[in-house]
């Protein structure tokens, strides 16, 4: 009975979505959107000359491909644990809070309901996956390998769900919720340990080894052994089937790919912790986050009557805010407000990923080159990737503050200020992160006698460096901007959206027309700052720095033109058209 | 201060507002009556340049909100019903923030006195989400006051206030218009419109039905004299067939 309610409300949610997105479709802008989409999707997918191959009867993936999805399963799951953090896998909305928890709902069918709701976005995703997976070159059929995969997001899902609920008993009961979850944290302790004994035991050879096949063939004999062939089992189990390479694979592989779903199943069903009041704290902070911020009032109340004391984001309680004088340019208090909101939310933990990307290709580097070899590896990738991920990592511009459209349009600015300062608030702090990482990198690299050119290529790099980053991270935001403000009804807002591999799919798409848009742009300065060099018979280290100074200037000038254009488009931007 | 000429909000077809105009000199309280869905909260957001109109124009202190809407809006100050906050501002940022936006040279001994009045000294450090809803609407009024506006827009705002809040927050729309502020002011409260507003616009379906002082409004609909304003009110927006004879 309750079921059939759940699902009538998933459904009409969704097809009401549907319908008021696709009569969005009827503004010219958007309907181009769309085109433009299905023909990108068109290229990268249908017209990818993988596809039509010969059919091979091989798994997906081999060797060090396994390994390496391998480790991201088993490193997901802990971070899950350790860092998890993630309450969005137990928010419910303020509506279904107020609706549902009143009601003759059991805890398992609230449950099973979140589960039917984390259906959509989770068979989208599949989708995108099979089409990036499955490129025709395998004997599976496509629908195996779909089947394949959605049963592995869905147990990912699970995971996270169940993980929420027991560190939130944790949290929330702290020894008593430890006694009440013993199992799982002994799964998960056993897991860990197993991991990290295999580990241990490869450290010597991996040393020792020659070069990066050789570590590569180390590590995957080591998870092919005791114990982590063992406690690696459930996770080698979940991929199994989404990677086949033929039937008798996939359905050899399915027995056990169905008894970790339904371990997981039956764990989150039967996880002991009071599962309404993480939920509700959950959908609380989420309140706080969103309701909050459109300043439509927070009420963190439960259709219970139970109020919810709301969660103080955690570094507001240390992070204090920097000086602000009451006169000056008006548009910098744009960017201290939203400099404020990147110390106080969950952006920086963000950082994590290239920050571990430098820490490991340091560490690989450091056992061939030396140590200082390792560190300024370590800091030059750090950088690389927050050139690459930190416009798209951090997000304290309009894709937060779009949510206060109403308050911005009430401030004494113009649309172009707005959107400029909105830009240089991730731009700015990314620079300067780039730049300090840049410069850690040159001393690090002076001290240690690393070759890095001639002093006067040095002078020319130090010079250039800052106008380079700024130029190159205000371009990437403004793309990043320019979404919102252009379809404020597709653009996820927040500080943080949602994340998971099970969620990668949609951000691989983004990802790909974020890097067409950024080339598009990059093209006219780079294109007119070597003309100019050429022109001028430049070489060396002049060339070097002159190139660097004149592709910024032309980018800036360039980048001033679009964000005037959109400075006219957030003007006419209205509350009603921003997503909900 | 405030000048409205021919104000139309379309969505799509539908007219939120229709031709609406009005005018709030300097020291007047002009109330915006109407039922639900009358087009209130369109009009008061086109007022204050969050929405743009279908047709005619706002002004605001001699600058017009479609031409030259940094002027207009520096004039002026909004405070709706539900408080737009930041949330990861503290109190005292908030009021840093504004202060550096509106240029508010004297905001160091300004703002303590404004928390002081609203009780929020003891909230510096806070941030919106521990605030209650009275206390965020507190702020809320803090930031429109800080910068002395000429122009004043309030959307319902005693919604969660105690009775304390509510007598000050009366009593500070009309000292800021005794100094020279117009104000407008949407409200479902009858009463307070009556004591603080000098003049009327009433509006249902998007339309205005009665423009001016009380006196002029029943002066010029005779079959209104003798009925409170409760009574006007309904009267006016069409659902006074069930209202007494009048006294």
């Amino acid at each position: 009975m309750v079921t059939g309610a759940f699902v009538y409300l998933t459904w009409t949610s969704i097809r009401n979505r549907l319908a008021h997105q696709i009569r969005r479709a009827r503004n010219p802008r958007y309907a181009l959107a769309i085109i433009i989409g299905v023909a990108y999707f068109y290229f990268i997918f249908w017209r990818n000359p993988r596809h039509g191959g010969r059919t091979q009867a091989m798994p997906l993936i081999t060797g060090g491909g396994h390994l390496f999805v391998l480790a991201g399963l088993v490193f997901g799951a802990i971070a899950m644990w350790l860092f998890g953090g993630d309450s969005t896998a137990l928010a419910f909305t303020q509506a279904e809070a107020s609706f549902l928890f009143p009601a003759p709902v059991s805890r398992r069918q609230l449950v099973a309901y979140k589960l039917i709701r984390g259906q959509l976005p989770l068979l989208f995703n599949t989708l995108i996956w099979l089409l990036i997976l499955d490129a025709g070159q395998s004997a599976l059929p496509a629908w195996a390998r779909g089947i394949g995969i959605w049963l592995l997001f869905s147990t990912i899902y699970l995971h996270r769900l169940g993980s929420s609920l027991v560190r939130t008993a944790w949290a929330e009961h702290g020894s008593q919720g430890v006694r009440r979850n013993a199992l799982s944290l002994a799964v998960f302790a056993i897991v860990g340990i197993g991991v990290a004994v295999t580990l241990g035991r490869s450290l010597e050879p991996l040393r020792e080894a020659a070069n990066l096949d050789a570590r590569m063939a180390i590590l995957t004999a080591a998870v092919a052994q005791a114990p982590a062939r063992y406690v690696l089992w459930p996770f080698t189990a979940l991929l199994a089937p989404a990677f086949a390479g033929d039937m008798t694979a996939w359905v050899a592989a399915l027995p056990g790919m169905l008894a970790v779903l339904a371990v997981h199943v039956w764990w989150v069903l039967h996880t002991d912790t009071a599962f309404e009041e993480a939920a509700l704290a959950a959908t609380a902070a989420r309140a706080q986050k969103i309701e909050a911020l459109r300043g439509r009032g927070i009420g963190a109340l439960s259709g219970s009557g139970r109020t919810v004391p709301a969660r103080r984001p955690r570094a507001a309680r240390t992070a204090r805010g920097f000086p602000l004088a009451s006169t000056g340019r008006p548009a910098v208090a744009i960017v201290w407000k939203n400099i404020a909101c990147l110390r106080r939310t969950a952006q920086q933990r963000q950082l994590i990923t290239p920050v571990l990307l430098g820490v490991v290709t340091g560490f690989v580097s450091t056992s061939t080159l030396g140590a200082y070899h390792g560190v300024v590896t370590g800091l030059l990738t750090f950088t690389t990737a927050m050139i690459l991920m930190g416009p798209m990592m951090l997000r304290g511009d309009l894709r937060q503050d779009l949510q206060h459209l109403a308050e911005l349009k009430t401030l004494p600015f113009s649309g172009t200020t707005i959107v400029a300062a909105e830009v240089l608030s991730v731009a700015v702090p990314l620079a300067v992160i780039q730049a300090m990482a840049l410069l850690a990198a040159a001393l690090v690299a002076q001290a240690g006698g690393v070759d890095w050119g001639p002093p006067a290529m040095r002078l020319a790099i130090a010079a250039g460096a800052l106008p380079v980053l700024l130029a190159f991270n205000a371009c990437s935001v403004t793309i990043q901007n320019g979404a919102p403000i252009l379809f404020p009804g597709w653009a996820r807002l927040g500080t943080v959206v949602p994340g998971g591999v099970e969620m990668m799919g949609q951000m691989i798409l983004i990802m790909g027309l974020y890097f067409i848009l950024l080339a598009l742009l990059l093209l006219l300065p780079v294109g007119a700052a070597v003309v100019a060099m050429s022109t001028l018979h430049l070489t060396g280290a002049l060339a070097v720095a002159g190139l660097m100074v004149a592709g910024s200037a032309a980018l800036a000038l360039e980048l001033q033109g679009v964000i005037q254009l959109l400075g006219r488009a957030f003007e006419r931007l209205e509350p009603s058209s921003v997503s909900g | 201060m405030i000048s409205v000429r021919q104000l139309t909000k379309l969505y799509g077809d539908f007219p939120a507002v229709s031709n609406l105009s009005f005018d709030v000199g300097p020291g007047e309280v002009l109330g915006l009556v109407g039922p639900n869905g009358a087009g209130k909260t369109t009009t008061l957001r086109c007022l204050v340049g969050i929405i743009a109109p279908s047709q005619g124009s706002v002004a605001i202190a001699g600058h017009e909100m479609a031409t030259d809407p940094v002027e207009a809006k520096r004039s002026l100050a909004f405070i709706p019903d539900e408080p737009y906050l930041f949330e990861y501002l503290t109190v005292a940022e908030h009021l840093t923030f504004i202060a550096r936006v509106y240029g508010v040279a004297d905001a160091g001994l300004r703002a303590p006195a404004l928390l002081r009045e609203l009780e929020l000294s003891d909230k510096m450090d806070v941030l919106p989400a521990e605030l209650s809803r009275g206390m965020r609407q507190k702020l809320a009024i803090a930031c429109g006051l800080l910068h002395d506006p000429k122009a004043l827009i309030l959307d319902e705002p005693l919604t969660g206030l105690d009775p304390g809040g509510m007598r000050r927050m009366r009593n500070t729309i009309a000292a800021r218009a005794r100094e020279g502020a117009a104000v407008v002011l949407s409200s479902h409260l009858l009463h307070l419109v009556e004591e603080l507003c000098t003049k009327l616009l009433v509006i249902a379906h998007g339309q205005a039905v009665a423009y001016g002082t009380i006196e002029q409004i029943v002066a010029g609909r005779p079959e209104l004299r003798g009925h409170t304003l409760e009574e006007v009110f309904l009267m006016l927006t069409g659902d006074g067939a069930e209202h007494p004879p009048a006294a």
